[in-house]
This record gives C-alpha cells, sequence and structure tokens, in this order.
C-alpha cells in the first residue's frame, strides 16, 4: 500500500470480486470485533467499580 | 494582491457545480418515482419540483460553460465549495415543501446537515414523515459522504497529507480530473458492497427486533445509509432506541467503524494486500483514543449515577462512545439525558471524541487521527530533541501507507487545524451562550464542537425556535468543517479576487 494513488487500481486481476469484496468486510468486522470485546470487559470492569 | 480568475477557471468551476446539482437532481427524480409507485402523491410531487429545479439549473449551466479546461487544485477546492453550497439550495426545497420544517431556513439546515453528513436535524414531527420524504434526507446523507470521500482524498487529504510538506501548493497545479472519475467509482463499488451487505444484516436484525413489512426494508435503508455515511439522521424522534435491540445496536457499530475507515485502508484490504495494520499511524491512534474515551465515558456514567451495570454500560457507554467518535451522530439514548444525567465527564470524553474523529479520507468529520498522531508525534519528537545532546540528529517517523519523515510541515499543518478547530469551537460555543440563555457553556461546547466535526450528536437543546443566526452559525461550522476549513477559506479568497483581484 502507498498512500491514496489515485491512479491506482482497485481490483486484483488474480481474484474474484467477491472474495475482493469479502477480504474488505473482512477488515470491517475484524475491527469491530476488537473494539466490541475490548468495549464489553471495559464495561464489566467499570461496572465492577461501582 | 491576489490575480483574477479568467473566463475558463470560471467556467470550469461553474461546469462542476452544474454537474454536481444536475446529478443530485437526478438522483431526486428517482426517490421521486419510487414516492409515486409508492402512491405518495404528495412526496413525488414535493420531489420532482426540487429534482426539476436541480436539473434544469444543472443543464442550463452546463451549457453555457462549455471549457476544455479541467480542475486544478484551486479550481477543484472552490467547485467543490460551491457545490455544496448549490446543491444544498436544491435540496432544501423539497424538504421545505414537505411541511414538516418550520421554516425555509430550517430547511436549508436540514439539507446542509445532510450533505456536509453531520445529522444535526430542526424537522417537526419526523415520527410522521412520509416514508419517501424521511429517506430522501439518507439520500442526501449517502450524496454528501460519497463526495466527502472523494474530495477528501483527491483535493484535502492528498493535497495536504501525502506532499512531505503538507503543501497544497506542491499538487496545487496538478490536473486532477481523470483521477477523480476513477476514484467515483472506486468509491461507489466499496460505498455499494458495505451499504448491500449492511442493509441484509440490519434487516436481519430489525426482523428480530420485531419490525415488519415493508417498515424493515424502510427502516433497514435508513439505519444502513445513516451509520454507513456516518451521518446521523434517524427515521424517529429516538433514533436507535426506538428499536430496543442490542442485536441492532451491534449491527451499527461495524457500519459506524466502516464509514470512518479511511478509504486507503478499505481500498487496501479488497486488493488483498498483507500489512501489518496495527503499524498504521491512523489506526493506532483511533483505536487507542477509542479506548481511552470508553474508559472516561463509562466511568463518568458510572460516577454520575446514571447506570453501573454492566450491560447497561455497554450498550449506552460503548454504542455513544463509537457513534460520537465516528462522527455518526445515532443516539440510543434521549439526548436531553446526555446533559442533565450524565454528569460532566461523559459528555466531555464524548466532546474529545467528536473533535478526534475518524480516519483520513472516511466520511467521518473532526481533526481525524492522522492530525492528532502527528502532532503527538511532533511533540515526541522535541521532547527527546531536549533531552538527548545538542549533537544528536533526532529523527521522527509514521506509517501511513508507507513509513514516511515526519516534517515539520506534518506537525505545523496539522497543529494548525487544531488551533482553528479550537478557536471556532470557542467562538462558536459564546456565539451560542449569547443567542440562547437557556444553554450552559457545557452544552454549549458539545453543540459547537459536534458541528464543527460533523458528528450531529446533541443534547437537545437545538430546536426550530431558535434564532436563524444560531442555525445559520451551526450551519457554517458544518460546513468549514467538512471541507476542512482551507478549501471555504480558498473559495472566499477566490470570490475576492473575481471581484478585486489584479487583471
Amino acid at each position: 500500500m502507498n498512500g491514496p494513488d489515485p491512479r491506482g487500481s482497485l481490483r486484483r486481476r488474480d481474484a474474484p470480486v467477491w472474495q475482493q469484496a469479502a477480504e474488505g468486510i473482512g477488515l470491517v468486522i475484524v475491527l469491530s470485533a476488537a473494539v466490541t470485546a475490548v468495549g464489553g470487559l471495559l464495561a464489566l470492569a467499570v461496572s465492577l467499580l461501582f | 494582491m491576489l490575480l483574477r480568475p479568467n473566463r475558463a477557471e470560471v467556467f470550469v468551476v461553474l461546469g462542476t457545480v452544474g454537474k454536481a446539482v444536475l446529478v443530485l437532481g437526478l438522483a431526486t427524480f428517482g426517490l421521486a418515482a419510487i414516492a409515486l409507485l409508492a402512491g405518495d402523491v404528495d412526496s413525488a410531487a414535493a420531489l420532482a419540483i426540487g429534482a426539476s429545479l436541480g436539473v434544469g439549473a444543472g443543464t442550463w449551466t452546463r451549457m453555457h460553460t462549455g471549457t476544455r479546461r479541467r480542475l486544478t487544485w484551486t479550481t477543484g477546492v472552490v467547485a467543490a465549495t460551491t457545490s455544496w453550497v448549490a446543491c444544498t439550495l436544491m435540496a432544501s426545497v423539497p424538504l421545505h415543501l414537505s411541511g414538516h420544517y418550520a421554516s425555509y431556513p430550517d430547511a436549508v439546515f436540514e439539507a446542509l446537515s445532510g450533505l456536509t453528513t453531520t445529522g444535526l436535524t430542526l424537522v417537526q414531527d419526523i415520527d410522521h414523515m412520509a416514508p419517501a420524504m424521511a429517506l430522501y434526507r439518507h439520500v442526501l446523507e449517502l450524496s454528501g459522504a460519497l463526495a466527502t470521500v472523494v474530495v477528501g482524498l483527491t483535493l484535502l487529504t492528498a493535497a495536504t497529507a501525502t506532499s512531505s510538506s503538507l503543501d497544497p501548493s506542491d499538487v496545487r497545479d496538478e490536473r486532477i480530473m481523470p483521477s477523480v472519475r476513477r476514484m467515483w467509482r472506486l468509491v461507489g463499488e466499496v460505498a455499494a458492497t458495505t451499504v448491500g451487505v449492511g442493509l441484509v444484516v440490519m434487516s436481519a436484525a430489525l426482523l428480530v427486533a420485531g419490525v415488519r413489512g415493508w417498515d424493515v426494508l424502510v427502516h433497514g435503508v435508513s439505519l444502513t445509509i445513516s451509520a454507513a455515511t456516518t451521518g446521523g439522521f434517524a427515521l424517529t424522534s429516538h433514533s436507535v432506541g426506538f428499536y430496543h435491540s442490542a442485536l441492532v445496536e451491534i449491527v451499527l457499530i461495524p457500519l459506524m467503524l466502516a464509514g470512518a475507515v479511511s478509504f486507503t485502508l478499505h481500498r487496501a484490504a479488497w486488493r488483498g494486500e498483507r500489512w501489518p495494520l496495527t503499524r498504521e499511524l491512523e489506526v493506532r491512534v483511533l483505536l487507542a483514543s477509542m479506548f481511552a474515551i470508553a474508559v472516561i465515558v463509562m466511568l463518568g456514567l458510572g460516577r454520575s449515577g446514571a447506570t453501573g451495570d454492566v450491560v447497561p454500560l455497554f450498550r449506552r457507554g460503548l454504542f455513544t462512545t463509537i457513534a460520537a467518535h465516528t462522527t455518526t451522530g445515532l443516539h440510543n439514548v434521549s439526548p436531553r439525558l446526555l446533559a442533565t444525567d450524565w454528569g460532566l465527564l461523559a459528555p466531555a470524553g464524548l466532546v474529545a471524541a467528536m473533535a478526534v474523529g475518524g480516519m483520513t479520507g472516511s466520511t467521518a468529520g473532526g481533526l481525524k487521527a492522522l492530525r492528532v498522531g502527528l502532532i503527538g508525534k511532533g511533540l515526541a519528537a522535541d521532547v527527546r530533541r531536549v533531552l538527548l545532546p545538542e549533537a544528536a540528529v533526532v529523527v521522527a517517523t509514521f506509517t501511513w501507507g508507507r513509513r514516511r519523515k515526519l516534517e515539520h510541515g506534518h506537525v505545523r499543518s496539522s497543529a494548525t487545524l487544531l488551533l482553528i478547530l479550537l478557536v471556532a469551537s470557542l467562538g462558536a460555543a459564546t456565539a451560542v451562550l449569547f443567542l440562547d440563555s437557556t444553554v450552559n457553556l457545557t452544552e454549549a461546547l458539545f453543540m459547537a464542537i459536534s458541528a464543527a466535526s460533523n458528528s450531529g450528536q446533541t443534547v437537545g437543546t437545538l430546536t426550530p425556535s431558535d434564532p436563524v443566526a444560531l442555525k445559520a452559525g451551526y450551519g457554517l461550522l458544518m460546513l468549514l468543517g467538512r471541507l476542512e476549513w482551507i478549501a471555504v477559506f480558498a473559495t472566499i479568497g477566490f470570490l475576492y479576487a473575481s471581484l478585486r483581484g489584479r487583471q
């Protein structure tokens, strides 16, 4: 990855589109799962304080 | 002394504005057709009138401004700012005709809020608004979000963050039009996939939450677009709280994060590029900031006595933190409670979250995680310089796409924007206190930062009965924040040069 290259192509020619879209969605899901899990643990920890 | 723009430069700006209004007009016509098919003649008529104005004005402008010139950085930012204003005026017509706004300025405010993906609203009786008209507000959010990413990547971020000096003059003369066209297509593909997949999952969540019939589709489209564009409009006055569903809230979290994630990261993920994501400065800052602010908000919630149980802390604390940090503005708690029941610590955390915002090249607003990271890196480098021997050379680096050397220009440009945001927010908060005697300083600061960072989180103080000057002030902050200040300043300079510049 080299920063936002407006001329760069979105597509990889060697992989089907659904696979590329799945990889894109995977990034968001992994990120949200991490945020939600940490948030849950945090809520548990804070609830023990009060 | 500024140079007066020549005829071709003015024409290329007007031509681009005409195209923007034309495209939004066509989208409005599309929704008018759907409203007609659904038997909602009133909404269809209102939308068609607005659409006709847009298509007519857009076509006329394009017919009379033919030029072979292409957009440069200067004409690009002027065209972007002018397009936002022109599209706002066009979009305000159907909203005003809907009869859900107390006055025409309120409809203009709503259109601007949608197109800047802010989410502050002056709508009246939203719970009884016709679905087509309510969804029109989301069409505005979607249009604004796509334009934000494209303008952000091609004009603002590309110009101010990729060049080593962060100096727009580096790319001022570069022709950007070919890349803009390609960018529209790429952004459209990612947006269509996110919204498409989000809609399917959201519809399932709404079915589980007890929503039935066509409402599943209407509410699904509304929530998905609102979250993925970090817009924040909702179909009900209770926003997400209306559904009383933890599942709906959990589905909204990835959608809001998708909106706040840089398009550069989306694109890299699509291309299957494997790189250490955790090395990215933006990712590090965003996650660290979200964690720190979630701690502050949850501790504030516990201390205020609003709630101390796990599930409410998780649902209210985490959801509100993410909604504020991604500058989305959806809420599952009554906005007024933020001011009356949440104490001072939790709302202060939310103000910080909104100010930091999302990533560059996303639909999120705020200062942006990259700039916060650059200021932090600059500060750390200065401290190291003080501590190390005089002869020592301090080289700081950061990862943004690739590893880059931190230069003074990076820190200066980021710190300038931070300063502008702080001064403008303080000034706006003072103006709010002056114009509305019912709000206190905390509420005024909350609302000023919310508008300037295009968040749309509210403490319930903004009402249709507020003075027009107050609404205009919030509107100006939304526009300035969306175009990252510099673009609006450049447009004012362009207009001044058109009148008083040297020939």
